[in-house]
């Protein structure tokens, strides 16, 4: 082994990566090579500056991820009523920091249950069961494929402006039972949200959806339209009434990049009833940048 | 009951045991998808994403690979994807409209997260600032294959085997993400 071949093989030294033959060259190499050993103490310090970059997600995060896939799942399942018992079933696996998560998911699901079942009566497009649909996809340029299963699986594929393709994708934004099923539709109706119908269905599923997923993606697609009164109203409240802390910090976000001035009133009002850590320290910062006071709290 | 039991309990339906499957991993998933974006919210995104992907396909995992490389199979497209538009959001024009008129976009720009990192504060500003553009630096590739191999301490083959290539290339894309550092952190060694 030679100095070249030995400094293009630090990393799998390093890393333990090498054959017992390799390691053994490369050892040899370096052990005879000033050079060389100094090149190999630079890439270990290297790594570990980089190493000291490295953080760890706060514990809560992950309580929140756990209750958001918990909550999610639920809302996916078919039968919303057995999910009550079902669901007791994750709690001794994911542990008692959980709990009260789950609690608060337990009551958007008996929530939610109720309001589902209603919906998902009426506005069914014409030719379309969303029950039979399997799932909606874009393949990129343009187009979007939907699978159904009826009881055979039938594939269509339309390009966004297809009159089928737009009904199915309102329709499955709104009340597909699977979330993963609407954050596609969101995400693929969003470069249209110029349209009133569409804005609407997507602010809906911003401030309706249980998913806080969906509702994340919503918010990006309304992105654009950030300037408009009826979405920075949507967005004053969700802010105030989201559940997902994640979900309010990006509405914080959307309201600031324009007329930060005028959210003022609400953050003050917000920051009184927020119990979140991280959601009060991005208000109280917001309210910072506009030179607003917190208020009295 | 060890793995495979798992599966295939969570495969017949039992939620109980698609919650001790995923409590396995999803620690993992998440501190990658946390220090590749570096960002909570878009962190959490990956995390519901693919476990419900995972729930959702679950049943066609035939146990031709190991689950763990199943899942990252799905994490690391996931994690790319969000990288790579993460760079395109980055290379947007650095003026944008505000209501007072044109301003430079990092001005407008949210306060980056530093103060969720304790850990970070040890570092000076500067070498810190450094470590972040040398990370955001790499191809959206050689972030991951680098941030799994060092942090996440998956082997060369593992890593390959999710990202669909193999066990070589990926040595080769962790080696000129190691470069690269080497070149910009060359003068605090
Ligand atoms: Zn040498």
């Amino acid at each position: 082994m030679n100095c070249d071949q030995l400094q293009s093989r630090i990393d799998a030294y390093i890393y333990g990566e090498m054959d017992f033959h390799e390691e053994e060259q490369f050892e040899v190499h370096a052990s005879q090579c000033q050079a060389c050993r100094h090149q190999i103490e630079q890439h270990r310090a290297m790594l570990r500056l980089i190493s000291e970059a490295e953080v760890e997600p706060p514990r809560a995060l992950l309580d929140q991820c756990r209750a958001g896939l918990r909550q999610s799942l639920a809302a996916s399942s078919p039968s919303p009523g057995r999910w009550r018992t079902r669901l007791a079933g994750w709690l001794p696996a994911w542990g008692p920091v959980a709990r009260p998560a789950l609690a608060c998911a337990l009551l958007a699901l008996a929530f939610f249950a109720g309001r589902e079942v209603e919906q998902r009566r009426g506005l069914i497009p014409a030719g379309l069961d969303l029950a039979r649909v399997r799932t909606i996809q874009g393949t990129g340029n343009g187009m979007v494929q939907i699978v159904l299963e009826e009881p055979h699986q039938r594939t269509i594929e339309g390009g966004l402006n297809d009159i089928d393709i737009e009904r199915a994708l309102l329709a499955a934004a709104r009340q597909a039972p699977d979330p993963g099923m609407r954050v596609e539709s969101v995400e693929l109706l969003r470069n249209r949200c110029n349209r009133d119908d569409i804005r609407k269905a997507v602010l809906a599923a911003l401030e309706q959806d249980e998913s806080p997923i969906v509702r994340l993606r919503a918010l990006d697609a309304l992105r654009p339209h950030a300037r408009e009164t009826e979405v920075r109203q949507a967005l004053s409240r969700v802010l105030a009434r989201d559940s997902s802390p994640n979900v309010r910090v990006q509405a914080i976000d959307l309201l600031m990049d324009r007329y930060p001035a005028d959210i003022v009133g609400t953050l003050q009002e917000v920051i009184r009833r927020e119990e979140d850590e991280y959601v009060r320290t991005r208000i109280l910062r917001a309210l910072s940048q506009v030179r607003a006071s917190p208020g009295v709290f | 009951m060890d793995e495979a039991a798992l599966i295939r309990a969570a495969q017949a339906g039992d939620q109980q045991a698609f919650a001790s499957l995923v409590a396995g991993y999803d620690q993992q998933v998440l501190r990658l998808a946390y220090n590749l974006l570096r960002s909570p919210e878009e962190a959490a995104d990956i995390y519901q994403e693919a476990f419900l992907r995972v729930h959702r396909n679950l049943a066609k995992f035939r146990f031709d690979c190991s689950f763990h490389t199943w899942l990252y199979r799905i994490v690391t497209n996931l994690c790319l994807d969000a990288l790579r538009k993460k760079k395109v959001r980055k290379e947007e024009p650095a003026v944008v409209e505000t209501s007072d008129g044109p301003r430079d976009r990092l001005e407008t720009a949210p306060e980056q997260r530093a103060d969720l990192d304790p850990q970070r504060k040890l570092l000076s500003r500067e070498l810190r600032e450094r470590i972040e553009a040398v990370l955001a630096g790499l191809t959206p590739r050689e972030r991951l294959v680098f941030e799994m191999r060092h942090f996440e301490g998956m082997r060369l083959r593992a890593i390959g085997d999710s990202l669909g290539t193999t066990e070589e290339a990926a040595k080769n894309c962790l080696f000129r993400a190691t470069q690269k550092m080497r070149a910009a952190l060359g003068d605090f060694l």
